[in-house]
């Protein structure tokens, strides 16, 4: 896969560390928002088979010791449901529709001018 | 409404979540520069039309209000509402639903036995249940609650044979949790018929055997599904 096509949409970087020395080192880099180097290295095959869904970057400032470690959701590198997720999918759905109803309030109806008289009011 | 379970509802389709002018919004784009827009609320109003024009409808800013334009897109919103409450709940569950492949194959089925029978050895009642809850999805079988019983058994009955109220479901399977007992009754079964509910009575009591038990409920129930799958494509 080329850069750009892993460039997520929005960079959300939601851990920063200090970049330690027993990381694995990057497969590529980029200038990213035009100040900071950003390097990347794709998932491991035992890390996709776990189902990680992350690719891991080093970006960098540029000033050399300011490596910041960042890690983003890539939306293309989740694989499709297997056939079990899918049905188990299908259930979850099936529980919160039927719990969501049942706790719903229908808004009142439009008051149409005309109060509608109980079986009882009627006689013959 | 329940916020916390629409918003699970919401999460499995593709919306984006979005907080604008204090409204919690799951937008997904539609077209060009129509969206979809969910404005996550006790209404659950579903609107098409921009993030903008709902945030100006559901929480205008003052200065918004001396136009008359935006006064009359406040006071009806007919024009960009698409849906509202159950209406809504139902659009986005028939939305998600679409998303699911819920074909299958006999290898697909093959794993599920293959996971069942695993769960059956190591005794794992989550992983029975499990199993036996993703076996009765594509059944399409129904829970069954009878008061007659004396020990928590869970029952899950087949379609209704005619598909008459009161009329006999067939199979009942039966899964006692506490001895990890699964069993599976082949004759069709009647909450309504005396001698059925006998039936079931000796059976809790471990004073009749059902037809099948163990993993052979779950061979069963993959051939079962696969009968009906070629049934549907002939």
């Amino acid at each position: 896969m080329a850069w750009p096509e892993l460039v997520p949409k929005e960079l959300n970087l939601f851990s920063i560390h200090e970049l330690g020395g027993e990381r694995q080192p990057p497969k590529g880099f980029a200038i990213f928002n035009k100040t900071a180097v950003l390097a990347w290295r794709f998932p491991s095959e035992s890390e996709t088979q776990q189902g990680s869904k992350f690719v891991y970057g080093w970006a960098s400032t540029g000033r050399g010791q300011d490596i910041v470690y960042a890690e983003w959701l890539v939306a293309k590198e989740t694989a499709p449901m297997s056939f079990k997720e899918n049905v188990r999918a299908k259930i979850k759905l099936d529980r919160l529709l039927h719990k969501l109803v049942s706790t719903i309030r229908e808004p009142p109806r439009e008051n149409d001018g005309w109060t509608r008289p109980s079986p009882g009011n009627f006689s013959r | 409404l329940d916020k916390a379970l629409a918003r699970e509802l919401l999460e499995m389709r593709d919306f984006e979540h979005r907080e604008v002018s204090g409204l919690q919004l799951y937008v997904r784009l539609l077209e060009s520069d129509m969206m979809e827009v969910v404005v996550l609320d006790n209404e659950l109003a579903v609107y098409h039309t921009s993030v903008e024009d709902v945030a100006l409808r559901r929480s205008p800013h003052w200065q918004e209000m001396f136009s008359v334009k935006n006064i009359r897109k406040i006071m009806n919103d007919q024009d960009v509402i698409v849906s509202k409450g159950k209406e809504t709940l139902e659009r986005l569950y028939a939305n998600a639903l679409a998303l699911l492949d819920l074909s299958y194959t006999r290898d697909d089925l093959t794993l599920l036995v293959k996971d069942a029978r695993s769960a059956l050895e190591r005794k794992s009642v989550g992983e029975i249940q499990e199993s036996l809850d993703l076996f009765v999805e594509l059944l399409d079988f129904e829970p069954l609650h009878l008061d007659v019983l004396e020990r928590n058994v869970q029952m899950y009955a087949g379609p209704k044979l005619d598909g008459r109220a009161g009329s006999a479901f067939e199979p009942l399977i039966l899964f006692e949790e506490q001895n990890r007992a699964l069993g599976l009754r082949k004759e069709p079964f009647s909450p309504q018929r005396d001698v059925d509910l006998a039936w079931v009575i000796q059976y809790c009591r471990g004073k009749t055997r059902a037809d099948l038990e163990g993993m052979e409920v779950f061979e069963f129930l993959a051939e079962l599904a696969m009968k009906r799958t070629q049934d549907v494509q002939a």
